[in-house]
């Protein structure tokens, strides 16, 4: 059977996520974080830390997809190449999938941790705010024709909505909340990771990072594949 | 910037609209029955209509404002006028600014007769200042105007863009309508001194924070 590069892709895809079960598989299994999952056999925190770190993950990446909806929103108004556009409209669809798995998560572990699928912690409430805002990118992409105006007024509003990042970002330490964090700070409540807790998160990070990285390239080539097909069928090509 | 410019396309908007008052009426009438429903949402006289009052309130302003949103910029490219106003010898931060300064008015003015209308139908006592709690309903407005103006000029090319238009300005208001009613409810159930809610300074740097973003991105959305 001849190897194709439609092929080569495929198997990339799926090494990768094999890959990412089987090191998290791995590193939950080693080690420190193993006796410290080990030591309460029957709470259910357990499971908790455990989707804790797939919640984190997928919030890291949302905010890498905005800020990638940002960077590609600004050189296309700079320099008006179709190529930055597809960047960021690419982003901030997969941007969605994973703010909405950060969600998921995110309501397992506050049922877990606090007893309600919707804690209305800050950042909880943050995320979901984040998850509108690429929803509204999207709604606004969906409602204008032309791809030059829709290029053009679409990256406007991805400039506009990055503020809500750095608003997620803050909204734990401006309220009151039980969120962990990473870096444990003055004003934190929730518990920080440890050592092994944060080789974990880099590990994931890494591999979640080179997934949302596949997804861009894969989803802006059917992006370039379609457009292709609008031309050869109104006769362009 | 400038002053006499603005003032000019503000009073242009105000003129045409006082002629015809067709945004304004609909304005009024909108608030008034909407502010009688929601006094529904409890018994009469109930606590729990005063604890939900000020998001009531809050809550009808901003349905109330979002009608007088959409007429701003679209009713230029409607009736032919953008063209007009965009060869005029205005520079296009003039003309948010202007438009956002007229949405400000029309809020205002509508809340001018809906607040008192609010607090006679509610019965209601505010705890903290009556002044606090205009500063905070301005600070609100304000946010509301400087992002609601700006998207409202964003969706003029879009399909169905009334539509699109909510469904693109709440998302991005949520903070501060969510960092308002806070404010609000400080305001007017605890009793609160303004200088002490943290959320108005939060309004105000958003406001400031959206005001620059939208002051640079606005011209980008003019040029065709």
């Amino acid at each position: 059977m001849e190897f194709k590069r439609k092929h080569a892709t495929v198997f990339l895809g799926a090494l990768w996520l094999v890959v990412l079960a089987a090191m998290y598989k791995v590193l939950f299994s080693l080690g420190p974080l193993k006796e410290e999952l080990l030591r309460y056999p029957g709470d259910p925190m357990r499971h908790g830390y455990k989707i804790f770190f797939f919640s984190m993950e997928a919030a890291a990446i949302t905010y890498i997809a905005f800020a990638v909806v940002l960077i590609g929103s600004a050189l296309y108004l700079k320099s008006k190449d179709m190529k930055w556009d597809r960047i960021a409209a690419s982003s901030a669809r997969l941007g969605i999938v994973f703010t909405t798995i950060l969600l998921i998560n995110g309501a397992i572990f506050s049922n877990l941790a606090w007893g309600a699928y919707w804690n209305w912690d800050p950042r909880q409430t943050s995320s979901l705010f984040l998850w509108f805002t690429l929803a509204a990118y999207l709604t606004l992409r969906g409602a204008v024709d032309g791809s030059e105006t829709r290029a053009r007024l679409s990256a406007v509003l991805g400039i506009f909505g990055f503020i809500g990042v750095p608003l997620t970002h803050i909204s734990t330490t401006i309220w009151l909340s039980n969120h962990p964090v990473l870096y444990n700070t003055a004003q934190s409540s929730g518990f920080s990771l440890d050592q092994s807790g944060l080789i974990l998160f880099m590990t994931l990070m890494s591999c979640f990072l080179l997934l949302y990285v596949y997804l861009l390239w894969f989803t802006v080539k059917i992006d370039v594949l379609e457009e292709k097909s609008q031309k050869v069928f109104s006769g362009e090509l | 910037m400038n002053p006499v410019l603005i003032y000019r396309i503000v009073r242009k908007d105000l003129k045409a609209e006082l002629r015809g008052k067709e945004t304004i009426n609909f304005m009024f009438l909108f608030s008034f029955i909407s502010l009688l429903m929601f006094n529904f949402a409890g018994e009469p006289f109930s606590p729990a209509l005063t604890e939900v009052g000020p998001g009531l309130l809050w809550f009808v302003f901003i349905f109330t404002g979002m009608l007088g949103l959409s007429r701003a910029f679209i009713k230029e490219k409607e009736t032919g006028t953008l063209e007009g106003l965009l060869l005029s010898p205005v520079s296009t931060g003039d003309i948010l600014y202007a438009k956002t300064l007229y949405n400000l008015l029309l809020m205002l003015g509508i809340q001018f007769i809906a607040f008192p209308l609010f607090i006679v139908l509610f019965n209601y006592n505010i705890a903290g200042s009556t002044l606090d709690a205009f500063i905070v309903l301005f600070l609100g407005n304000v946010a509301f105007v400087v992002v609601g103006s700006f998207m409202s000029a964003l969706v003029m090319s879009a399909k169905s863009r009334e539509l699109v238009l909510q469904i693109i300005v709440l998302p991005m208001l949520l903070p501060v309508i969510i960092l308002t009613i806070i404010s609000l409810r400080k305001v007017m159930i605890t009793g609160l001194d303004l200088l002490s809610i943290d959320e108005v300074k939060l309004i105000v740097s958003y406001v400031g924070i959206m005001t620059i973003l939208a002051s640079i991105l606005f011209e980008y959305i003019l040029e065709e």
